[in-house]
Order: structure tokens, then sequence, then C-alpha cells
């Protein structure tokens, strides 16, 4: 047990030593996993690395502001076409075209935000989903700046003169930047913004009597949200050098929700949680087909699984994977008493 | 002109004229009590007052300046803070989370300054958290600091939602029904807190309550309403003489 003797440990980016073990522990495996494990390891990981920056960003409108949204594969899309855009149309280098996408997409989160302000629930819903829907018909239809359904060739990621040739080197590249964007997350949530978020999630009523701009604050989850789905839809596109509509659908969108779900809703460690279990599902039901190849045998299973998953926690661990961990943790921690 | 002075409010819904013409007017420093049986627009006053409701008619001055038809969070600023008659809290959030939302209006640092957690921001945290200690020792919620709203008392949870408009350093409090899920014993408490809270924090106090008793104990001057209109006006004892009030509450 920790002790804290100032009000400065209240705020600390790990209030205990444990985690920042747990964490350094992470890290130091993230570190080798590209000397230890294959190609495709690398591969999976940094793909999940993108998805845990996207899960975030829901994560922050959602779970903490509580403004659901069914359109991040879109604002994903954006990200990444702004980036083909920007480097290959116009030739600007990836370190300015990383974060430009994330600004681009945070002035359409902004827009997104401002027309949805007086949704909630249900018709922010079909809202989102409206402008998931209108964002693909001009991917699709923007031919000479999207290459329309034909998809886009993009170049590596590069840092300055320095090209990341190797998958390994945009492994690390991946890992830093989502290391940032935590920190960032981190920090609005140990922040008055974050309180301001789940007082507006809560009642809107009380946090605008507390002096919360209901209008500035929704539009600036809006804006952050939108800005972590950029970034990633960046790394995506310059991680896989190609991108086409299809990469960026509704079930993408929907995914990102089960994501946050699943690891547990209105929490940082469950935004990195969940990305990492939606990601490597596919491969533990692949796992499971070569166990078991009798039982496991139907291709479509994948997405009987993904509901199937969904039920359970929404019905059995409503706190998703984090708050699953929670309990364990404070099981040990006072084992062994009750 | 008085600290709060309310002229000729009037608000309706649909046909229904919740306060029709209601004047009202509050000193600095006072404790005033507005009292009415169910549906007399109590509450729809204070949601005047506080912006949530837009009002038909009539005009309000905080300070000499109009804040009539102001947005909540800007009434907010100028220095009014409210509770609600079913708390209105973050059920997930602990109590000291709960009570550090009521800083928001003094927070003076940037939203990219907090995305960056700065030295600033931390200033800021570290402030505000020594104002919310204060508050918790002044209302004796030291126990339940690291608690999660949700699993505690009714009586608690109206004291946290106390805290946190206190924290705001307001100089008018509207208190909507306070003791309301109370025991006795934190009633009792209530009534020591209320005086403090006035002569201490030297805030004014405008207050919505039912318990007549705890009415006639805390208040300077009691405002009693109607069916929206203002009957009485004036201080306990006097009150508690006007046959309207009587009439209004035990019926002819």
């Amino acid at each position: 047990m920790d002790i804290k003797t100032n009000y400065i440990d209240d705020i600390k980016i790990f209030e205990e030593t444990s985690k920042l073990i747990w964490f350094l522990f992470f890290m130091v495996f993230l570190l080798f996993v590209p000397l230890f494990a294959g190609e495709y390891m690398v591969y999976m990981v940094s793909l999940t690395a993108i998805y845990v920056i996207v899960a975030l960003g829901l994560n922050l409108l959602s779970g903490y502001a509580g403004q659901i949204s069914l359109g991040h594969a879109a604002f994903m899309a954006i990200g990444a076409y702004s980036s083909s855009y920007l480097t290959v149309k116009l030739g600007l280098p990836f370190w300015f075209a990383l974060p430009a996408s994330g600004v681009i997409t945070g002035i359409v989160g902004i827009l997104l935000g401002i027309a949805a302000l007086r949704l909630s629930g249900f018709y922010l819903a079909i809202a989102t989903m409206a402008f998931a829907f209108i964002v693909d018909e001009v991917i699709l239809n923007w031919v000479s700046v999207t290459n329309g359904a034909n998809g886009i060739k993009l170049p590596g990621p590069s840092i300055g003169p320095l090209a990341l040739k190797t998958d390994t080197q945009v492994y690390y590249l991946i890992i830093a930047i989502t290391l940032i964007m935590i920190w960032a997350a981190k920090n609005i949530t140990r922040s008055s913004l974050g309180r301001a978020f789940a007082l507006i999630r809560d009642s809107e009523t009380a946090a605008e009597t507390m002096g919360v701009n209901l209008f500035k604050y929704k539009t600036i989850a809006f804006c952050i949200s939108a800005f972590y789905a950029g970034i990633a839809g960046s790394l995506f596109a310059h991680f896989l050098k190609f991108i086409s509509p299809s990469n960026f659908s509704l079930m993408d969108s929907i995914g990102f929700i089960i994501m946050i779900l699943v690891g547990g809703i209105g929490t940082i460690p469950g935004s990195v949680f969940g990305a990492i279990f939606i990601t490597f599902l596919p491969e533990g039901i692949r796992f499971l087909k070569d166990i078991f190849p009798f039982f496991v045998v139907e291709t479509g299973l994948q997405g009987l699984v993904y509901g199937l998953i969904l039920l359970v926690f929404i019905i059995l661990e409503p706190t998703g994977l984090y708050g699953r961990w929670l309990i364990i943790k404070r099981y040990w921690e006072n084992f062994p008493l009750k | 002109m008085s600290f709060l002075d309310i002229q000729g409010l009037s608000i309706s819904f649909g046909g229904l004229r919740a306060l029709e013409k209601v004047d009202l007017h509050l000193d600095e420093g006072e404790v005033h009590a507005l009292i009415g049986p169910n549906g007399a627009g109590k509450t729809s006053l204070f949601n005047c007052i506080s912006g949530v409701y837009k009002q038909t008619e009539g005009r309000i001055y905080f300070r000499s300046q109009e804040i009539t038809g102001l947005p909540p969070h800007k009434v907010a600023m100028r220095g009014i803070a409210r509770t609600f008659q079913n708390t209105e809290l973050s059920p997930d959030m602990t109590v000291l989370d709960n009570i550090l939302l009521g800083r928001h209006i003094r927070n003076r640092v940037g939203v990219f300054s907090r995305i960056c957690f700065t030295a600033s921001t931390r200033r800021q945290e570290i402030e505000d958290r020594k104002r919310a200690e204060e508050i918790i020792d002044f209302l004796e919620l030291q126990a339940w600091r690291w608690a999660p709203v949700a699993n505690l008392p009714y009586g608690i949870r109206k004291k946290v939602e106390l805290a946190r408009a206190l924290v705001m350093d307001p100089e008018l409090l509207l208190l909507d029904e306070p003791s309301a899920g109370m025991n006795l014993e934190e009633r009792e408490d209530l009534i020591f807190w209320i005086e403090d809270i006035k002569e201490d924090l030297k805030i004014t106090i405008l207050l919505v309550e039912h318990a007549i008793q705890m009415v006639m104990e805390v208040s300077d001057r009691i405002t009693v309403l109607d069916y929206g209109k203002v009957i009485a006006s004036g201080p306990p004892q006097e009150i508690q003489q006007n046959p309207k009030v009587i009439e209004a509450y035990l019926g002819k």
C-alpha cells in the first residue's frame, strides 16, 4: 500500500506503484516483441496499437462525455485520406501529414459536434451513422482525391530524411505515438476536462449550473475524439500502404464500440484491453479451429463470436475486462481477507 | 437595488401559470426561505434564477446586473450556485471528484494546457483540491472522500451536493430542499451548517424547504408562495401569524 503525503500523489499518472510496475513490464514486453515474435505478430501488435488510439478517442467521447458515435470508422477514413492526399498528391512529409490529418479530422469532428449538439442517445447514434454514410459516398465519388473504390497507394512513414523501411521500425513509431495518445487521454481524464465530460454524461442540467458550457465542452469532446481517430487513420494508411473505402465500414465503427464495451467503458486501460481483445479475437478463433477442427468449421463463426461476447459482457460484466481486472486485483491485495 | 431582485416574474407551461408576477428581494447576507404547498412554483422560481427555465415575463437582477435569460453556465459564472431537489451527481465518480466539479468556474487553465497537464494545470488542480478539502472538513465528509456516490445513503449525497455548490465560492446559494432524505441528526447538523455558511463563508442563501421547524430556526425572512403567487413575505414570527399562510397550509 502506498502512503500519500501530498495532493500531487493523487493526480500522478500512476497513482499506485503497482500500476507503474505493470506498465513498465508491459513496455519491456512491447520493446522486445519484434525480437522474439514473427513478422505477423509485429503486424498484429501494430494494428492493435492503431485501434487502441481509436478506442481511446471513442472512449473519451462515449465513455466519458456520454455521446455515442457510430461514425468513428468515418473519422478514421478522413484521417487516412487526408494523410494520403497530403503525402501523395502534395508531396508533404509524413511528420507533417500525421498531425495535420489529426487536425483536419478534428475540425470535421467540431462540425459534426455542432450539428449534433441537441441530439443524444438513439438520435445521436443515427446522426453519426448518417455522417459515416455521407463520408463513405464522398470517398467513393471524389475520385480525384481518393481514387474512389479502387483505393490509393501510399508511401511508408518517414521521419525527416529517415524513411522507416522495415515493419519493425514502423512498429516502434506506432507504439511511440500510441503512448503519447494514451498519455494525453490520461491527462484529460485526471484534469477538470475529464470531470466536466463526466458530468455532461451524467446530468446536463447539473453540468450547466456548475458553469460548464455545454456547447463548448461537447464540441471539444467531439473534436478530441475525431482527432484521435484521424491520427489513427493516418497511421493506418501509412502502415498498410494501401487504403480503400472497404477499410472503413460501419462494421468497423461497431467494432470500436464493442472494443470499449468489452474493455471497460469510461476507463483508459479499458480502451487498451478492448482493442487487444477484439483485434486478437480472430486469432483466437483460428487457434480454436486448429485444436477442434470438428467443432469449429464454419467461416462465419467470427461474427457469431463477436455477438456472443458482446452479449455476455453487457449482461454479466458491464464494467468490462478492466473492471474484472480491478476486482481480481483487489481480491489478491486483501487476500486472505475478503 | 437589493442583492437579488426579482421583478414581476411569470412563467407558464402551456396553460398552466406556474409563477405569476412574483416579486422577491434578497438582501446580502441573509437566509431567505421560500415555502409553500407542493406545486406552488418554488422550484420553478429556482430554475428561472439559475437560467434552466426561460421566464415568460419579468426581470431578474443580481448585484444590480440583469441576469434575465442568461444561459445557466453564465449565471453560475456570476457567482450563483445551486443544489437540486433530487440530487444531480455523477454516480460512478468519487465524492471528491464530484466536489471538484464545483471548481469548474474557478478554472483558469486552457484546454490544451489541460491535455498536456502542464505545470499551470497541476497548480490549478492542487489549488482546487485544497479548497475541496476545506469544504470536506467543513461538512465532515472525510470518511466518504473516496467512495463512489452511487454507494452512498441519500443524506450523504445531499451533503456532497451542498459541498459541490460551496466549492464554487458562490455569493448566492440556492438550496432546493436540502433536508429532504436526511435523518434527524443530519437535519440538526444542517441547521448549524446553514448558519456557518452565512456567518463564516458570507454566502447569501435562498432556501426552499418543507421542514417548517427548520425554516423557522434558520431563516431571517420567509416568502410564501401559493399557486405561483407570493401571498406573504416577512420575518418568521410574522409569517407564523399570517392568516393567509395558515389558510394555504391548513385550509379554511
